[in-house]
């Protein structure tokens, strides 16, 4: 496999603050997660990532080489930073066209590709003519994801692109995302909503006071912690007699009812959700609703946490 | 099989260099001067140092218009513009975050202290020159004699003073985030000579170096009467040379962090 981003026993202090302790992963093509809550490490592994700072100790390697003064890697990355501040009194096309200029882009071709790329992440025509000052934070979001795209980068790192964004908003700049996944750009997205990225990412990397706990697919993480059972919540109008047909069945590690709610701890996944409908029909209790608790990103990161 | 993306399997791209550094950060600059608010506070020093001249000189004193227009002007006001402008370029973006924009592109970190040098120069002497241009009208308007031969010496000094002195204030404001206080202190103790400097140090001084240029009878305690006005500007020069390469070795090997003025 190919690595966009390896790191080795990485550190990164500043002064007497820890920003990252001795951390080891890969992250390989696609889209990748960085999970983990405030003050994980995660806006200092980006700023890492994107040669803003050095490491402390070890090594990290972003297309094969150290990011730090390296304009061959910076010209293959477009960075969007987590904060709002952008050059206010500057009209979108302005900022995006010196920025581009920046990039290497010629003057007559970064006014063309700062329009093309306004469209891409669907900021309508009728705000071009606005300082980016007066902006609402969807608005702003827009216009930096479109700066770090510009130069059409190999790599796109977004540090909490979905901050203070609506639903729509959010999963409009999610539906960006995967479209340049799609075109073969590969995108490293931080966020500590861990739910925003469920849907986004094929692999993680999460983070906690400054450690990496996991990274990887859901599945190899899932796989690699021991006693991982998953949980069931089914809502039933018979829950201790389901539960009881359950542990009769010898199905179950363990369950608790909660009203209309049975939560069980399941012994072989597999074999329970093949054999679920023969259970379910031994049983005279009716289901209403089932749904696998523990394939969220958030239960997978607190187990992980524990 | 694991393999790293190494140079060899990496797309290899054209990396922007110091003539795209300019021409981005050029663009982003002058149109930041021509902003609304911008123009505003230019109109409003442009009043301020009309009124300025008014009050200072009278009718027909070729001296006076001299001592506010050389002494004041060109060796006192212009380099704190030079402080403001070039001092804030770098250290202002680092405050306000937007350093992140720029430095995370291609062009070499050396490469955007000559930009925004180079664009510093221009701001500045652009403004410098809507002002010079306006207190030499008001001259002419209180009939000071000898008013364009003077217009043209001035502009030439100020040139000399806005390249030496913006190249120090980027220094400046790249050691500090309190450049501007950093920069008066300096300005007080090297070019005005407040007290004994040792080693008579302000005779390396910027102002020196003007007023070798400017010639003639000067106020000024630490010029040379007989040095060459050639040598005056070499020594601006050389002054602004050694101030943009030392700010370019810092700001490459430093490690600034954004929105504040702790560093590594």
């Amino acid at each position: 496999m190919n690595y966009i981003v390896q790191a080795k026993e990485l550190s990164c202090f500043y002064g007497m603050v820890l920003g990252l302790n001795n951390v080891s992963f890969n992250i390989g093509p696609g889209i990748t997660g960085l999970v983990g809550p405030n003050g994980a490490g995660k806006s200092t592994l980006i700023k890492l990532m994107t040669g803003q700072i050095k490491p402390s100790s070890g090594e990290l390697l972003v297309f094969g080489q150290k990011p730090w003064n390296n304009p061959q890697i910076l010209s293959q990355i477009g960075y969007c930073p987590e904060h709002e501040y952008v050059h206010k009194e500057m009209l979108p096309l302005d900022w995006l066209r010196s920025l581009a200029m920046l990039s290497g882009i010629p003057f007559g071709k970064a006014q063309s590709i700062s329009r093309e790329v306004l469209k891409t992440v669907k900021l309508s025509e009728q705000h071009w003519k606005k300082k980016i000052g007066s902006y609402s934070k969807g608005m702003r979001q827009r216009v930096k994801l479109a700066q770090a795209i510009l130069h059409e980068p190999e790599l796109i790192i977004l540090d909490e692109p979905m901050n203070g964004l609506d639903p729509m908003g959010r999963q409009e700049i999610g539906n960006i995302l995967k479209d340049l996944k799609n075109s073969g750009i590969h995108v490293i997205i931080s966020s500590h909503i861990l739910h925003e990225l469920e849907s986004l990412c094929n692999d993680f990397v999460m983070l906690n006071w400054g450690r990496a706990l996991a990274s990887g697919r859901q599945s190899k993480i899932r796989k690699e912690i021991k006693n991982w059972s998953e949980q069931i919540a089914i809502r039933t109008n018979q829950p201790q007699q389901l539960a009881q047909h359950l542990i009769n069945l010898d199905t179950l590690k363990g369950y608790l009812v909660e009203g209309e709610e049975l939560i069980i701890w399941l012994k072989q996944p597999e074999t329970f959700y093949q054999k679920w409908p023969e259970y379910l029909a031994d049983c005279d209790a009716e289901v209403y609703d089932v749904q696998n608790k523990s394939q969220t990103l958030t239960s997978l990161f607190e187990r992980i946490a524990q | 099989m694991t393999t790293t993306l190494t140079e060899s399997t990496a797309e290899q791209r054209p990396i922007a260099g110091l003539k795209q550094a300019i021409l981005g950060i050029g663009y982003l600059r002058i149109k930041e001067m021509l902003s609304s608010k911008s123009l505003l506070a230019v109109f409003g020093v442009s009043m301020l140092l009309i009124l300025i001249t008014f009050i200072t000189v009278a009718s027909g004193n070729a001296g006076q218009f001299q001592i506010w227009m050389f002494h004041l002007f060109a060796l006192r006001f212009v380099p704190l513009m030079c402080l403001e402008r070039a001092g804030g370029s770098l250290r202002n973006e680092i405050k306000d975050y937007t350093i992140e924009y720029l430095w995370t592109r291609s062009p070499k970190k050396s490469h955007l202290v000559i930009a925004e040098y180079i664009s510093s120069v221009i701001v500045t002497s652009f403004r410098v020159f809507i002002f010079t241009t306006l207190i030499h009208a008001t001259g002419w308007y209180l009939e000071t004699p000898d008013i364009l031969p003077m217009f043209g010496k001035i502009l030439i000094i100020e040139l000399f003073a806005i390249l030496a002195y913006s190249a120090l204030a980027m220094l400046i404001g790249l050691l500090t985030g309190k450049y501007m206080i950093l920069g008066v202190i300096y300005g007080l103790i090297v070019e005005v000579g407040i007290s004994q400097v040792p080693l008579n140090l302000n005779k390396i001084s910027v102002s020196h170096h003007l007023a070798t240029i400017m010639g003639g009878p000067s106020s000024l305690a630490y010029t040379h009467p007989g040095a060459s006005p050639i040598m005056g500007a070499l020594g601006c020069i050389v002054i602004a040379a050694i101030g943009l390469s030392v700010a370019c070795i810092l700001f490459s090997n430093k490690q600034y962090r954004t929105g504040n003025d702790k560093e590594g």
